[in-house]
């Protein structure tokens, strides 16, 4: 398995990422599957500034990336995909295309409607509710916000 | 272009070390944020309060970034905010550089300078450096990087605003990171090569042995597990510490 | 011992960790010899704080995620040594300063909490400047007391079992200075993981390692 993290997280590349999980995981890309983003260069280019140069990073919208997934996993080269919303990861993975893969909440902040279910990440009713059809397609959630913390499973965050 | 002066600027810059002070989960820093452009804010909308609640109510929002390098977002924020940009565009620039200035800064302080420059000060105590001295190397030399990094970043956000990718670009501070890293490790061997020359000279050889296998082993697995190795570490430690008490106090 | 200085200290090196400045006095190893000027030992500030800062080297608060704090513990453990001299000492300060650490962690959460009650939330309410900066305040007012308070639970709890400890600690200064060493090995050893481990920089350390060794033989 190429893709050595799948994660949900609206600071999308940061120090959580590239120097936590990045350090642990030893990422060669970072896969950033986002519609605005995959349109906005100058936004792409103060994402990638906090990349070391031997990472590379896509920037992707959800249709091809799709497209993409298998090649993806069966790559000899280590990818971090991250999306910044839940509703992102379920569009990647609906006809269960990440059927047994582990998908890993990093960050959720807080927004108008949202009520804190851990310090780093907020929901509101429609997130839960997407979070449930994630796991429906087959994909295990969890999160997560560095590889040192303790990981909370799904049913304790929903329950 | 409006200027706010550049009183404001510096009393938003000194503001900038208490970036902080209100950290919280809910909006990690945008309290921090918004208390540090208030004197930028006042002088833009002095006369129009609405204006002046709308930017408040914007700069209080969500946003994290490594402390030191949140001078450049503030600097470039400062910049856009005197140009009258779109506040979108305001808004969506800050929730594209708060990642980035978060990782970089990680990288280059918490991993690469701080570590770097905590090494060579130990080193120079292992050495024979009185504790005085000691401390004054540290403090003096981390903080003439930690001013500079935040005044730099201060300055090239003010002058660049929405652009100031482009300089830090050219500065690379990825490539910095990695070059304080391997000074890091390099002095990390050396205060284990000072450490055993300075036991090697004492009479304990089983005791010396002794720790020279025990660190070999705990450097070995530290090195394997990772970062995450400190909660483990911690317990592990007080654990032993605890329990030759308690042979001491029965035994 | 004085109690009331030292608790102050706490209290600023708790502000120094985040919520003021960050300018390191709250390292291991400068909040040591503070200390240990304060107790009058500096020597052996220096030697405790030195030692617990290898501990806490690879520890970041990457992201805002929850960390161990080392100035009020280092604070303890060094005021504690000081009080029960010899090994025991150390020993001692080095065992409340990790227990103490980990209680900061908690303690920085709770923070957390209390500051997100306080600071401004954009999505629910009108920011207004006073609610920004009493809330700023506040919060460094909290996290002033909370590095008091903590180095105050430190202080006492170490006075208290003092006199236990210092008969109970059966080993000699080398045997209990080993053991640390060998503790602190493990977070070093992860520095070095998380800086791109023994394949891309094993040879650095390697010349460090023989480089130091040689010249402290040598000179």
């Amino acid at each position: 398995m190429a893709i050595v993290l799948y994660r949900v997280d609206e600071r999308l590349i940061h120090g959580q990422v590239v120097v936590g999980w990045g350090s642990q995981l030893r990422p060669d890309r970072f896969l950033v599957v986002d519609t605005a983003l995959a349109t906005s260069e100058w936004e792409q280019e103060l994402f990638t500034l906090g990349v070391p140069e031997r990472i590379g990073v896509e920037f992707m919208a959800p249709g091809p990336a799709r497209e993409e997934i298998s090649g993806w996993r069966e790559s000899e080269l280590r990818s971090v995909l991250l999306t910044r919303d839940l509703s992102t990861m379920l569009e990647l993975a609906r006809g269960r295309t990440l059927e047994g893969e582990r998908v890993n909440l990093g960050g959720l902040h807080l927004r108008k409607g949202r009520e804190e279910v851990l310090p780093y990440l907020f929901l509101d009713e429609s997130d839960k509710v997407t979070l449930e059809e994630l796991a429906k397609e087959g994909v295990e959630i969890s999160a997560q916000d560095l590889p040192g913390s303790p990981k909370v499973t799904l049913e304790s965050l929903l329950g | 272009m409006k200027n706010p002066g550049r009183r404001a600027h510096l009393s938003t810059f000194l503001r900038s070390f208490l970036i902080q002070a209100s950290w919280n989960n809910r909006t990690m820093i945008g309290g921090g944020f918004a208390f540090a452009m208030l004197p930028v804010l006042r002088r833009l909308h002095r006369g129009d309060p609405e204006g002046f609640r709308e930017a408040l109510q914007r700069h209080s929002e969500h946003f994290n970034a490594h402390p030191y390098m949140a001078d450049l977002a503030l600097g470039a924020a400062c910049r856009m905010e005197e140009e009258e940009r779109d506040p979108e565009e305001i808004r969506r620039f800050k929730l594209a550089v708060r990642g980035p200035l978060g990782s970089l800064g990680d990288a280059l302080i918490w991993v690469g300078w701080r570590p770097a420059t905590v090494l060579a000060a130990l080193v120079l105590a292992l050495a024979g450096a009185p504790p005085g001295a000691t401390v004054f190397f540290f403090l003096v030399l981390y903080n003439l990087g930690h001013l500079a990094l935040r005044a730099w970043g201060f300055r090239v956000g003010l002058e660049w605003g929405s652009q100031v990718g482009n300089p830090l670009r050219t500065v690379a501070l990825p490539k910095q990171a990695d070059r304080f890293a391997a000074v890091g490790v390099f002095l990390l061997g050396g205060l284990v090569g000072l450490a055993l020359g300075r036991s090697w000279a004492g009479d304990s050889w089983p005791l010396l042995l002794l720790g020279v296998t025990g660190g070999i082993w705990g450097f070995w697995l530290g090195s394997l597990v990772g970062q995450r190795v400190w909660r483990f570490t911690f317990w592990g430690i007080s654990g032993a510490i605890g329990l030759i008490f308690l042979v001491g106090w029965f035994g | 011992m004085e109690l009331l200085p030292l608790t102050l200290l706490g209290g600023l090196l708790a502000l120094d960790g985040t919520s003021l400045g960050q300018f390191m006095i709250s390292r291991p190893l400068v909040a040591g010899v503070l200390t240990g000027w304060m107790v009058g030992d500096p020597v052996l500030g220096l030697l405790i704080g030195g030692i617990l800062e290898v501990y806490f080297i690879s520890i970041f608060p990457a992201g805002g995620a929850e960390f161990p704090e080392g100035g009020p513990p280092t604070l303890v453990a060094v005021a504690t040594g000081a009080a029960v001299s010899g090994p025991a000492g150390v020993a001692l300060g080095a065992l409340l300063g990790f227990l103490l650490s980990r209680l900061s962690a908690h303690s920085v959460r709770i923070l957390r909490k209390i500051n997100g009650r306080l600071a401004p939330d954009p999505s629910r309410m009108e920011v207004t400047p006073s609610r920004i900066v009493w809330a700023h305040f506040g919060g460094l007012v909290f996290d002033f007391s909370r590095g008091c308070l903590l180095s105050l639970v430190g202080l006492v709890t170490g006075q208290w079992v003092a006199s236990a400890a210092s008969e109970a600690w059966p080993l000699e200064m080398p045997g209990t200075l080993a053991l640390l060493a060998i503790g602190a090995s493990i977070p070093a050893g992860a520095f070095l993981g998380s800086l791109g481990g023994w394949r891309r920089r094993g040879g650095l350390l390697g010349a460090g390692l023989a480089g130091f060794l040689l010249a402290s033989l040598v000179l």
